[in-house]
């Protein structure tokens, strides 16, 4: 009777493991989806924060949501974090707006950028960041989802859901941290329109950066 | 000599009793000693096997296994090393330019960059040229670079007398990085600035550089440099100047305005150019850079064709950003010898959409980029082999496999590990030679895709004589002479043969079924460098050999086998009955590809290896009669395959079905008609939703999706309610066409549904299993206007 039942067992395990094969082949096949854009919902997502805090885009409805994706090796990244911008922008948006401001890694293993739960953490408590959630998202799911581009990539999302403005987070494309002052800084102004109720003046603009270190 | 009764033979119907004994720990009173010498004697003179297993002959199958199991790892391994490919390289050399020539020069870590400079026909006027020589595997930006980057940029210093004109770009190629798409350039890339000055030329003027080198990282680079500006007023040295004009040919040419028109539609940016002269013959591929954002989207492929001296391209459109309102871009084409040509345009809007939607809708990218990566396509093709276990075509081969296994239930842990390792190295080895002669075939330009060797009627009538064959050996009328190793029934090191051919079987019986996910990974798998292909179609096999590995493997499973008994001989035999249904199929694809008479003519060879088979078993002069039955079954193989000889014989009625198939009436109920793209395009201007359906008389899960959907009569009511342009792509001929359609939609095999809604260049891919509601929902889907009352 035991071998049996181990062999039952063993054969429930394949049969498992096939089963979970078979959907993540289906998931990832079925991962490309439509555009995000400005006006429309914003694509839904299911993830886990680095203090594995469940996190869920249609559960934070009410409140504006701001989607940062960022890579900090990157030159393009490290203008706004080494000079303060970001980090400054981040605390206006999370205390003066209320917003929930996601910081999302969307590099795979071995790439730039990359980084484990701790490594996020100290990096973020070494550079004063002021962020709600950081995702880890190596896989690139929520990067394709986002159809995320660059580091930086600035998406934000009004309390309906809808995405208010998705692109660069200024106007200058260097990585000369002296364009900061005299710059536009879109995301400052799609917060307050959204937050003032009034339409964001360029909800779509072209974003800079280094390109998103998605898997080959 | 003692001639055994002509009847199954008892003997090797005790060799498993044997066998099986022995792995449940009954002691048989048949097994004698165990000797080192592994052979099975023969089992009509009534000598008892011997088995090798636990003898002397253990350690070397020990290392054999791990050698072979070392070998297959290091085989698919090696096909798995990605090889990488750049989509659209041109490779532009570096050019021979003497250094000492240079007026300025900037190195940074990355890249090296030259400044040369060429006096102007007209004083006052010079061109300077910046080479940027970016490190092995690195590149810089195009003026729009695509999803990411930033293209270089120079700025005047001083003095402010000198005044730079605007930069311009050489011809980008196409960059994709992961998911994302570039426009730029890998290795040297030149760009001109021309510069004017007043007539006393200053001496020097210093220059600010900024550009973005990357590689996989991003480096932003920059580089003030102050350029002797001498050379500006001397003669330029012929080296120079002839580097200057190689450069000059670099850049695009300028079309006049009113040659290009553009449109939007929904989903698409169309774009139409006027290029009178030009012949599709010459052209190998074409590709839209759009200078501003909001235009397309960078990543999808474009499609395109040549009709009339008119270039029509269709791309994905950016919904994300706001269209601008002037599309001004490169179109650049690349030339049957490799060479592009760029030509920079402004397009008016105003284009009319719908004959573009028509032209293009059959057209398709000529330079085609696997849609899914490697790894992804290798495991859709192992869960494919997997499912493929469950289809129709493979059940013989199960069976087959069915009966090895009861075999090895009987031979203990080592043996059965080789069987299954031989088994699977069969099955791999049979894909990857069936997969290499696909390659070679594509490569010499041959319009073939999977399942090609069912095409030829050689193979097919081959493929029912060793169905048939088999079948008899399953009910033990036909034994091969004991020289030959290929007994079905020994255990040992014979075996391990058996187990390769049986696998070799299996990836050829296998073919004509695709299962779900097969598609998407051999279509992407045909588009990939050579060793990654092979690779996938080494998966397809590791997954068709997966569950008799993993059997082969756990002991577990194999003690759930029920004990040995009567039912064993009764059940091989009843095995054979599947093998000769599948000779009966075969039989009947014959008669699809070659004719009736073709097929009768297989049936009397079948025969005819029967009469052989008795004739060696049962008559006095063994090998006179097994010989003449063996000739007269070649004289009808040669009688079912040779087309001329057939044709003379035959009526106008017994010819090949395939080609009456292709020119019959509508079958009541479905109007349908045969395939080719100007009808489809017909369809579309028309306004009608098109349904398209590829298929093979050889391919069965095509037999029973058409059996299952395409019969049903609500389907066939609503295809006609909704007035749907039914057309069917039949491929079980060989046909350059339909390959390259299938292509075009990254598929390499049939089957294939493509269903076109109403005004729609871009078909939508159904399912490959398909149902009778995947058809419905669609049909439903579509606006009401289309609608006629049935009648």
């Amino acid at each position: 009777m035991p071998i049996i039942s181990s062999a039952r067992r063993s054969a429930d395990r394949l049969l498992t493991v096939l089963a979970a094969a078979f959907a993540m082949v289906v998931v990832a096949t079925g991962s490309v989806g439509a555009h995000p854009l400005p006006g429309a919902p914003a694509p839904d997502f299911t993830a886990t924060d680095i203090d594995s805090h469940p996190v869920r885009l249609a559960d934070l409805k009410g409140r504006i949501v701001v989607l940062e994706w960022t890579n900090h090796q990157c030159p393009y990244t490290r203008k706004h974090y080494d000079s303060g911008n970001m980090q400054r922008l981040q605390r206006v948006a999370t205390e003066r707006f209320d917003a929930v401001w996601i910081q999302i890694i969307s590099s795979a293993p071995g790439k730039q950028g990359y980084v484990t739960a701790d490594e996020a953490r100290r990096l973020n408590a070494a550079r004063g960041a002021y962020v709600t959630h950081v995702v880890r998202d190596p896989e690139g799911r929520i990067g394709r989802l986002y159809h995320a581009r660059t580091t930086p990539h600035m998406f934000v999302i009004a309390p309906d859901g809808t995405l208010a403005y998705m692109g660069a987070i200024d106007d200058r494309p260097t990585a000369d941290p002296a364009d900061i002052a005299g710059a536009r800084n879109y995301v400052r102004e799609a917060l307050a329109a959204v937050a003032a109720g009034k339409p964001v003046p360029d909800p779509s603009t072209r974003p800079y950066g280094c390109s998103v270190k998605y898997a080959d | 000599m003692d001639r055994m009764a002509c009847d199954p033979d008892p003997a090797f119907l005790s060799i498993i009793f044997v066998f099986y004994g022995e792995a449940r720990e009954d002691s048989s009173p048949l097994t004698q000693g165990h000797g080192s010498d592994g052979h099975m004697s023969n089992a009509s003179q009534g000598r008892i096997p011997t088995s090798p297993l636990y003898g002397a002959g253990v350690t070397k199958e020990r290392l054999g296994l791990r050698s072979v199991l070392f070998l297959l790892s290091l085989l698919l391994l090696s096909m798995m090393m990605p090889t990488t490919s750049h989509a659209g390289k041109t490779g532009a050399g570096v050019t021979a330019v003497p250094e000492t020539a240079t007026i300025g020069r900037i190195d940074q870590p990355h890249t090296r960059v030259l400044i040369f400079a060429q006096k102007g026909k007209q004083a006052g006027q010079a061109t300077l040229a910046l080479v940027f020589r970016p490190q092995e595997g690195w590149h810089v930006y195009w003026r729009n670079p695509g999803d990411s980057g930033l293209p270089p940029k120079v700025s005047l210093i001083g003095p402010s007398s000198l005044h730079l004109g605007e930069l311009r770009f050489p011809i980008p190629e196409r960059i994709p990085v992961g998911p994302l798409m570039n426009y730029g350039y890998e290795g040297e890339a030149v760009f001109l600035l021309p510069v004017t000055f007043p007539p006393a030329a200053p001496g020097e003027a210093t220059i600010q550089v900024d550009w973005l080198v990357c590689a996989e990282v991003c480096v932003p680079e920059a580089g003030r440099v102050t350029l002797a500006l001498a050379a500006l007023t001397q003669p330029t040295p012929t080296a120079v100047s002839d580097a200057f004009r190689s450069w000059r040919g670099r850049l695009p040419h300028h079309l006049p305005s009113g040659r290009a028109e553009a449109a939007f539609t929904a989903d698409s940016f169309l774009l139409a150019v006027a290029m009178p002269g030009l012949a599709a013959r010459d052209i190998a591929d074409a590709y839209f850079y759009p200078l501003e954002e909001g235009v397309l989207v960078y990543a999808e492929p474009q499609r395109w064709r040549l009709q009339d001296g008119r270039l029509m391209l269709a791309a994905a459109r950016d919904l994300a950003n706001p269209s601008p309102q002037n599309i001004s871009g490169l179109l650049v084409l690349t030339r049957t010898d490799g060479g592009r040509e760029g030509f920079a345009l402004d397009a008016s809007d105003g284009l009319d959409p719908a004959p573009v939607l028509a032209a293009l809708a059959t057209a398709g990218p000529a330079e085609r980029t696997a849609r899914i990566g490697f790894l992804l396509a290798f495991a859709l093709a192992v869960l494919g082999g997997l499912l493929l276990n469950l289809m129709p075509c493979v059940f013989p081969v199960l069976s087959m496999k069915a009966i090895a296994l009861l075999r090895s239930a009987g031979a203990g842990e080592s043996a059965a590990r080789r069987d299954g390792i031989f088994y699977t190295l069969g099955v791999v080895v049979g894909f990857l030679a069936l997969a290499a002669i696909l390659l070679a075939l594509k490569a010499g330009g041959e319009a073939v895709g999977w399942g090609f060797q069912l095409q030829e009627p050689w193979v097919v009538a081959g493929l029912a004589m060793l169905m048939f064959l088999v079948g008899l050996h399953f009910m033990g009328w036909w034994r091969l002479p004991t020289g030959w190793s290929i007994a079905m029934t020994t255990a040992g090191k014979d075996s391990a043969a058996h187990s390769l051919f049986t696998g070799l079987l299996a990836a050829v019986v296998a073919t004509p079924c695709t299962a779900p996910f097969m598609a998407t990974a051999l279509g992407a798998a045909v588009v990939m460098p050579p060793s990654q292909a092979l690779a996938i179609f080494a998966g397809l096999g590791l997954g068709l050999a997966l569950p008799y590995l993993v059997i082969s493997f756990v002991p577990a499973a194999r003690r759930l086998l029920p004990r040995p008994g009567a039912w064993m001989e009764r059940l091989q035999q009843a095995l054979a009955f599947p093998l000769w249904l599948t000779a009966v199929w075969l039989v009947w694809v014959l008669a699809r590809l070659a004719g009736e008479t073709a097929a009768a003519w297989l049936l009397a060879a079948i025969v005819m290896i029967g009469f052989a088979v008795w004739a060696g078993h049962c008559l006095v002069r063994r090998r006179l009669w097994t010989g003449l039955g063996l000739a007269g079954a070649a004289g009808f193989l040669w009688l079912a395959l040779a087309p001329g000889w057939t044709a003379a014989l035959t009526t106008p009625d017994s010819r090949p079905l395939a080609e009456s198939a292709q020119a019959r009436p509508a079958e009541a109920g479905l109007d349908e008609q045969a395939w080719s793209p100007e009808a489809v395009a017909d369809a579309i201007a028309a306004g009608r939703p098109v349904f398209v359906y590829f298929t093979a008389d050889w391919c069965i899960t095509c037999k029973v999706n058409e059996a299952v959907t395409l019969e049903n009569t609500t389907v066939r009511q609503a295809l006609a309610a909704h007035h749907v342009a039914v057309f069917r792509a039949d491929w079980t001929h060989r046909d350059p066409e339909i390959a390259a359609e299938l292509a075009r939609h990254g598929r390499d095999g049939v089957p294939l549904y493509l269903f076109y809604r109403p005004g729609t260049a871009e078909p939508e891919i159904l399912p490959q299993i398909l149902t009778p509601s995947d058809l419905l929902t669609r049909l439903a889907d579509l606006p009401q206007t289309n609608k006629r009352p049935v009648g």
